[in-house]
């Protein structure tokens, strides 16, 4: 298989279809592919695919500097291939700039790809997938206790925004964490600001978040931020009937509306 | 719990209708719960939710937002975007704990002081129940 990716690169890259591939290269730990920006045919034998490969490349299409390099191909697992379907319902880049390669792993693929090859990979990434039964749990629980929940959990934060540098889908220019006239959410580890940025980041994602898993592995205290994610996007998808990352010719459910939206809970 | 305990309430109310539906009930010498502060926003479509937060990072007990009906929006959509919105932010924020009595909205037009006047003692009545808000 992977021989089949480098032929493929290879033969885009001397027929200049694309000026640099975004793939993974073996990197320092075991555990975890390092992406690599290819720009010459010779580099074919650092490409790698295989189950280290987790880091989600799709936000290196965004970079200015790759940008600048011009057309671009990437390699992409099922996240990824949502990933940029999203990127381009949001007009972040566009369907003629990047030639991608979706990895097959058996599982619904958004029809955005140019080709698609086999990778025997039996699953997409190693995906936390537990996260239903833990909302439902603590739905259970009263509001108290999911806030002594939360709160335990949140206070462990130490802002250091990984959450949002590794987010497929985090691509601001300047975060609403980063503006200080007014400062909206405080910069302080303290459970008052850490609950407003925690809350307002899945917030923003709500619709959004294409359930990669990847702030839950950035974060450095392993806080459950899937869970969060998660829940907003099961709630999406009861109440709109959305999902994202399929299709990109749709505006995302918060940016638009419908007369008849249930509003019961309003008096 | 003491049986003094007067919660604080923001309001948020947009300029068109409900603050002026506030003014009317005001005019109208109608008496309602003095517990409500009262933050005038331009159309309900301009609140972030990261200020419903706010609300509760800093001190207040509970909120209550409060717009044009639908399709009476001065702005015509900014109402409707906003439902979206509070559908999913008070779920979400009844998911990390905050109890749902603290969050209400509201439609009032610019003719219902009387409807004003009920929403803010409900409102006031709901949050009295669920005493200080300790979170935060």
């Amino acid at each position: 298989m992977i021989d089949k990716l480098r032929q493929r690169v290879k033969e885009l890259l001397e027929s200049k279809a694309i000026s640099v591939f975004i793939g993974y290269e073996k990197g320092d730990n075991p555990q975890l592919a390092r992406p690599i920006m290819i720009t010459s045919p010779d580099e074919m034998d650092k490409l790698i695919y295989d189950d280290t490969c987790i880091v989600m490349l799709s936000k290196y299409l965004l970079k200015p500097e790759v940008k600048a390099l011009g057309r671009r191909g990437i390699v992409a697992s099922y996240s990824n291939l949502r990933a940029i379907t999203g990127l381009i319902q949001e007009h972040q880049i566009t369907r003629e700039e990047v030639y991608i390669i979706a990895i097959s792993t058996g599982e619904r693929l958004p029809e955005y790809y140019d080709e698609v090859i086999d990778t025997g990979c039996k699953t997409d990434n190693p995906r936390l997938t537990t996260q239903d039964e833990t909302i439902a749990k603590l739905l259970k629980k009263s509001p108290a206790e999911r806030w002594d929940f939360w709160r335990k959990e949140l206070e462990k934060c130490i802002k250091c925004y990984a959450c949002r540098q590794i987010c497929p889908l985090c691509y601001c220019n300047r975060c609403i964490a980063d503006k200080n006239q007014p400062q909206w959410i405080l910069t302080s580890p303290h459970l008052k600001g850490n609950f407003a940025w925690n809350v307002i980041r899945a917030y923003h994602l709500a619709g959004r978040c294409i359930d990669c898993g990847e702030c839950e592995r950035a974060c450095p205290v392993n806080i459950p931020l899937m869970l969060l994610n998660k829940m907003l996007y099961n709630n999406i998808k009861t109440n709109f009937g959305y999902e994202v990352g399929f299709n990109p010719n749709v505006p995302p459910p918060l940016a638009t509306y419908h007369p008849e939206d249930k509003e019961n809970f309003i008096i | 719990m003491n049986n003094n305990f007067e919660p604080k309430i923001i309001a948020f109310l947009c300029n068109w209708c409900s603050y002026a539906g506030a003014d009317l009930a005001g005019t109208s010498r109608l008496k309602y719960a003095p517990n409500i502060r009262v933050i005038k926003v331009p159309c309900t479509g301009r609140l972030d939710p990261v200020m419903l937060l706010k609300v509760f990072e800093t001190g207040a007990d509970g909120v209550l937002v409060s717009g044009c009906h639908p399709n009476d929006c001065h702005y015509r959509s900014g109402n409707f975007l906003a439902r979206r919105r509070w559908m999913v932010f008070k779920d979400m924020l009844e998911f990390v704990g905050i109890e749902p009595g603290r969050i209400h909205f509201s439609w009032v037009s610019a003719a219902e002081g009387a409807k004003f006047v009920e929403v803010v003692n409900k409102v006031t009545d709901e949050v009295r129940k669920l005493g200080t808000f300790k979170g935060l």
